[in-house]
């Protein structure tokens, strides 16, 4: 049974043989003593849940033998344990037993109990003493859940006395996970490296449409792979680039303006689509519904301008531009000098003297050699933090008419501490000497200070 | 906490205590019953209602009732009105949502073809940007929620705040669904076992929805329409770790249960970005929409209430400034706009006795807006008639009547009669009253038209416009200007398009009644009618006064003239007579809304029902804490009102300026008798910089020393205690933020404020 199973996971999963012969070695049969823990690590995207899960759904049909839990889900070790439980004793919350779980486990111990009353006390002989697989994805958040409870898990065959392997699905090395008291075992680590060109090229041949000519589509998926591999080293990302872009490649072959045999020119039709839409399309800012519904409408017919004016178009949205009240843009602004110009400069830029003018040159021309080369400028370093009575300073001296220190301008500070545009440094029993940091990019704050028509470069110590 | 008539020591440390001092009725009740009898004596309105009698009191006891029932009768449907445009302007975007959410998880085929399956489970998601204005977004997102429950669909709405942890925001979501899953299953399914259907030891996981929902469709026979939907109101408001493992789970449980996720977004996109790891934001499928209608709402509210007479109430230039400035400058709020306006509405009635005139105008029953004026429903007494008289637009009135008319007796009447004032007097301005506001409203109306016919930069929004209306004079009006040097460079064609729309918006109007205007001598229908023949057939109007129109036609043509009209130097088709027909056009047009839009202070009684006290919203709404705590202590007087400290014969009020200067030297003698943190605020008023710690003592122990020989003459105060005393006040300076302690010198302490 286990030639079959590992010759159609294989095929399944190509490029993974290693892995997988690995793990089916130390299954074994199903009553086969097994290592009591087993750690699956490696980088994103390389297949290790589905594998493992797959195999195991395969291994154990009935299911009753294996629990799979993800640690995102289970966010309390009581979730983890129950749900575990749940599967081992193939219960399920419905009416009938008013959706109670299995039995209720609030700690380690309760966990060990409900262990040995299932597997171990009901066991009279009759039933063989099958192993039992918890397997646990993003098993780097056990490490956040107390000190004891990876060890423990790690010893749950030795503290149950069942026949209990865990199996921990990370991507993080177990050098990061060992506990400092030092009282886990090592468990058994299998590695799943990130995967060749050859073998990603197998994978993403899984996806070719039916009606799609294979070595038309491989060599799209080839070239996509030669532009995207040094910056996307995940799979899934490039498998995404591929489904959104591949029927824009295509497009010309149906509207009757090349051939398939004609590579350099579908590619030169596709080209505003590469250029324009792939950096979008993988940071999302075009959404998977948003491109398909878009550019449907788009087509190579088009001019390649109109092409492109049209996805800038999506990802701007015209809907997400910031828009804030009046004296709030200005708090923004003032924020903004706040974080990335020098206090001591502040007299310089914002005082409202007499010989204003030729002080602020005065002032400026050594700061301009100084701005331009040095490494520890504060655009490139990010904002600092600044008391909260320094902003409404310049705050107040940047607003073209005068205006009350009333109670609004304090609501707006904290809504934008609400808004997040500025986040809130000292702590959060300080009620007195508040501090800030801007956290807002130089492009909104540009666009911003031009809706107020206020040039923020000349106040900007990096720039001016 | 206590009132105003309780012993000083309540009042002792404003450290310690906040004071609510209730509002005492200026008169007490011995001199109401004085007035109007056993009336008074405990009808059911006096007490709940806090309204008093105005005028020293002798303001009838019917009119103090009506004032609250005006109050009532006019805030009500106001704030329906309201409500109403506000749920309106965002219909648009919700139905859009609502109709996205429907139509998820619905597979369609889509027409390119080469499509690949994808690699990501996504979960539909619909961005929506609900704008800055986070006060006004409970009422939207319940608005949606209630929407979204009507088509079907389960809803969970959760709020950031009570979200710390994902196991609270889990278990809120969960409540919230199981209540709306379970009320459209079949009752018995869930009433199987006792009392209550959950079991105590539940665990609120995404687990147990999974199960729930699979029983929901075991029971349905059809496929389910509806959609479980998860509303995230304030996103910037989650911690960002919360959400992105929300999404993961939710994204996991997608293909079992179609989740749709609305994420509300104050700001804009980068948020999500900012906030959301890269493997979760390839998760999400997106789409956006756009809610953020603040500012069109109050577009339409203000057209609504303020162009089109609906309410009897107006704001006059300052207080409307100070309602728009609060809008757009700091909040974007419209709860607060609305607060604003209540405020206000109720001010007029509590506090302006002239505000019974209100019921005199009656409203079209179709249109809401304001038509008839009828007799007040309740006698004036003589005094409020006398207050009528002593506005002084109503004196202007009777002058220009008299002037215009020489009526003697009306104006002899006017001035005697109260009876006669009442009953024809008060009729006819109310009616001019009305029929400028009417005029107003078509003016406004004109002003929009020939704004659209200008370029887009010149485009203003309606608010704006009113601002320019009410703001006198509007002929100096910037926008005015150059709104009517466009009208000045108009093509024929264009003219004679102009001209439609204003005869368009003229006779859409209600006829308005010109006769009580007595401003007004001219006829906007006969105006616009000469204006339009004019353009039909120039030549006969030049052959008409030809005599007089030699001077002009030399004009055309001319250099300037060329300036003002470009479009000349191309066409040279349209011939002088035209030119000169399309110069009489623009000064009609001109002509026209410059006596729609007088100003309001031209006509009587503006002073009752245009609102004017800008600084009392000011005062109310904004609060200036710092400005508050220096007049506190600087200005004792003006809280306290005890008669120990009374530096002057009279009481000095706040904001009248005329009194402040005369009585400087009076209030900034410091007495023994103050406030122990006041003496010590005084005294370090004079100082500069940094404060000397010993000489501010002995400066506090001087002035203290003297109350202690006042009240205990033969004693000698003891040191300790002086001490004592001044080291709490320098504390409760230092706490109020005057003064803090500096490194430089350890005896001085360093003085942070400046001003008064």
């Amino acid at each position: 049974m286990s030639v079959e199973l590992a010759s159609y996971l294989v095929s399944e999963f190509p490029g993974r043989n290693e892995q997988i012969d690995q793990l089916l070695a130390l299954l074994g049969q199903p009553d086969d003593p097994t290592p009591p823990g087993i750690f699956v690590y490696g980088p994103a995207a390389t297949g290790k849940s589905s594998v493992v899960r797959e195999l195991f759904e395969l291994y154990n049909p009935d299911g009753q033998h294996y629990a799979v839990v993800s640690c995102i889900e289970c966010f309390t070790p009581r979730l983890l344990f129950e749900r575990t439980l749940n599967s081992w004793a193939g219960h399920k919350p419905s009416p009938s037993n008013r959706y109670a779980n299995y039995a209720r486990c609030e700690n380690l111990v309760d966990f060990v109990n409900c262990i040995r009353d299932l597997l171990v006390v009901a066991d009279d002989g009759r039933r063989s003493n099958d192993t039992h697989y918890m397997v646990i994805d993003q098993a780097e958040r056990l490490r956040d859940r107390g000190p004891m409870l990876l060890t423990s898990l790690l010893r749950l065959s030795e503290l149950t006395g069942a026949n209990i392997s865990v199996v921990l699905i990370s991507n993080v090395i177990w050098d990061k996970f060992r506990p400092r008291h030092g009282g886990a075992p090592e468990p058994f680590a299998i590695c799943f490296p990130s995967y060749t060109k050859q073998q990603i090229l197998d994978i993403v041949a899984k996806d070719c449409p039916a009606d799609e000519p294979m070595p038309f589509f491989m060599t799209f998926v080839d070239a996509i792979y030669e532009v995207f591999h040094r910056n996307c080293v995940d799979l899934n990302e490039l498998r995404h680039l591929v489904a959104m872009l591949y029927p824009k490649f295509v497009q010309p072959v149906f509207e009757k303006q090349a051939t398939r045999s004609e590579f350099p020119r579908l590619f030169k039709l596709c080209q505003p689509y590469f250029s324009a839409a792939s950096e979008r399309l993988y940071l999302r800012e075009i959404s998977t519904s948003e491109w398909q519904k878009n550019s449907a409408i788009a087509s190579a017919k088009n001019n390649p301008e109109d092409i492109t004016h049209s996805i800038y178009q999506m990802a701007e949205g015209s809907t997400d531009s910031l828009d804030l009240p009046y004296y709030t843009k200005f708090l923004v602004i003032a924020s903004y000098l706040a974080s990335y110009n020098p206090s001591r400069l502040d007299a310089q830029y914002f005082s409202r003297g007499s010989g204003q003018n030729g002080k602020r040159r005065r002032g400026r021309k050594p700061a301009t050699e100084n701005s331009l080369g040095g490494k520890d400028r504060q655009q490139l370093l990010g904002p600092k933090s600044f008391a909260i009575e320094r902003m409404l300073a310049i705050f107040y001296s940047i607003i073209s008419e005068p205006a009350d220190s009333s109670v609004d301008v304090q609501i707006q500070i904290a809504s934008l501490v609400t808004l997040r545009l500025l986040s809130k440094t000292s702590s959060g029993d300080r009620l007195d000497g508040i501090k800030c940091k801007c956290n807002v990019s130089l492009e909104s704050v540009r666009s911003i200070s031009r809706s107020v028509k206020f040039d923020i470069d000349r106040f900007l110590y990096d720039f001016a | 906490m206590s009132s105003a008539y309780q012993p000083m020591d309540e009042f002792d440390s404003m450290t310690e205590n906040t004071f609510i001092v209730m509002p005492q009725p200026k008169n007490d009740l011995r001199k109401k019953s004085k007035g109007s009898g056993a009336q008074t004596a405990e009808t059911p309105e006096t007490k709940d209602s806090a309204y008093t009698q105005l005028l020293q009191g002798k303001e009838p006891i019917e009119s103090m009732f009506l004032r609250r029932r005006m109050f009532d009768a006019m805030w009500q449907p106001l704030e329906k009105q309201l409500a109403d445009i506000e749920k309106q302007s965002n219909n648009a975007g919700i139905s859009e949502i609502c109709n996205f959410i429907d139509s998820s998880y619905v597979q369609v085929e889509s027409k390119e073809r080469g499509q690949l399956a994808r690699p990501f489970a996504e979960i539909t998601t619909a961005v929506t940007f609900t704008g800055v204005n986070t006060g006004d977004h409970n009422k939207l997102f319940e608005t949606l929620r209630a929407r979204l429950a009507d088509n079907g669909h389960h809803v969970a709405l959760v709020e950031s705040q009570y979200c710390m942890a994902l196991p609270n925001m889990l278990k809120g979501i969960l409540e919230q669904l199981y209540t709306s899953i379970h009320s459209s299953t079949n009752k018995e399914m869930v009433a199987v076992s006792g009392s209550n259907p959950l079991a105590k030891s539940i665990t609120y996981d995404m687990n147990l929805l999974e199960t729930w929902w699979a029983l929901l469709k075991r029971q349905q026979a059809k496929p389910i329409s509806s959609r479980v939907v998860v509303v995230l109101q304030d996103f910037e408001g989650f911690l960002p770790t919360l959400v992105d493992d929300f999404v993961r789970i939710a994204t996991k449980y997608s293909s079992s249960i179609p989740i749709v996720l609305v994420l509300g977004l104050a700001t804009s996109y980068e948020c999500i970005h900012q906030s959301l790891t890269k493997p979760t934001i390839s998760m999400l499928n997106v789409e956006r929409f756009n809610l953020q209608r603040s500012k069109q709402c109050i577009d339409t509210a203000i057209y609504k209430i303020f162009v089109q007479n609906t309410t009897m109430l107006m704001f006059g230039a300052e207080a409307y400034k100070s309602l728009l400035d609060q809008f757009l400058l700091y909040d974007f709020s419209i709860t607060g706009f609305v607060r604003k306006l209540k405020y206000a509405v109720m001010d007029f009635f509590y506090a302006q006795p002239l505000s019974i005139l209100a019921p005199m105008v009656g409203t079209d029953s179709s249109s809401g807006r304001l038509s008839s004026v009828s007799q007040c429903p309740v006698r004036l007494c003589h005094d409020q008639i006398e207050l009528v008289r002593m506005q002084r637009s109503v004196q202007t009135y009777l002058e220009h009547q008299l002037k215009r008319t020489g009526d003697r007796h009306y104006f002899q009447q006017a001035i005697t009669s109260d009876v006669f004032l009442q009953e024809t007097v008060l009729l006819d301005m109310m009616r001019q009253l009305v029929s400028y506001r009417q005029g107003y409203c078509l003016g406004i109306d004109m002003f929009c038209e020939i704004q659209e016919m200008s370029p887009d930069t010149l485009q203003k929004p309606i608010r704006t416009l009113h601002y320019y209306g009410i703001s006198e004079p509007f002929e100096d009006c910037a926008h005015w200007k150059t709104l009517s040097a466009v009208v000045r460079r108009m093509r024929v064609d264009d003219m004679k398009a102009l001209l439609a729309r204003l005869d368009n918006v003229v006779s859409r109007s209600e006829p308005i009644d010109w006769r009580f205007s007595t401003e007004r001598d001219v006829d906007i229908l006969e105006l616009l009618g000469t204006a339009i023949e004019l353009l039909e057939n120039p030549e006969e109007d030049g052959k008409a006064d030809s005599v007089s129109s030699d001077e002009p036609k030399k004009r055309i043509r001319t250099r300037t003239d060329m300036e003002n009209r470009p479009f000349l130097l191309f066409d040279n088709k349209s011939s002088d007579r035209m030119l000169q027909a399309l110069d009489k056009c623009s000064t009609i047009v001109e002509k026209i809304l410059c006596s729609c839009m007088q100003p309001y202070s031209s006509v009587p009684l503006y002073e009752i029902f245009y609102y004017r006290h800008s600084f009392l919203l000011d005062t109310t709404f904004s609060a200036h804490p710092r400005a508050a705590v220096q007049t506190g202590l600087g200005r004792t007087n003006y809280y306290i009102n005890c008669d120990c400290c009374k530096t002057s014969g009279h009481k000095n009020i706040p904001g009248s300026s005329d009194t402040d200067d005369s009585d400087d030297e009076e209030t900034s003698r410091i007495l023994p008798s103050m406030h122990d943190t006041s003496i010590a605020y005084r005294l370090h008023q004079e100082c500069g910089r940094l404060i000397n710690m010993y000489d501010w003592h002995s400066a506090f122990s001087s002035v203290v020393e003297k109350e202690v020989a006042v009240l205990r003459p033969c004693t000698t105060p003891s040191q300790s205690e002086i001490q004592a005393r001044f080291m709490r006040a320098v504390e409760e300076m230092r706490f109020l933020g005057f003064i803090k302690p500096t490194q430089r010198k350890t005896d001085h302490v360093l003085r942070l404020t400046w001003g008064a």
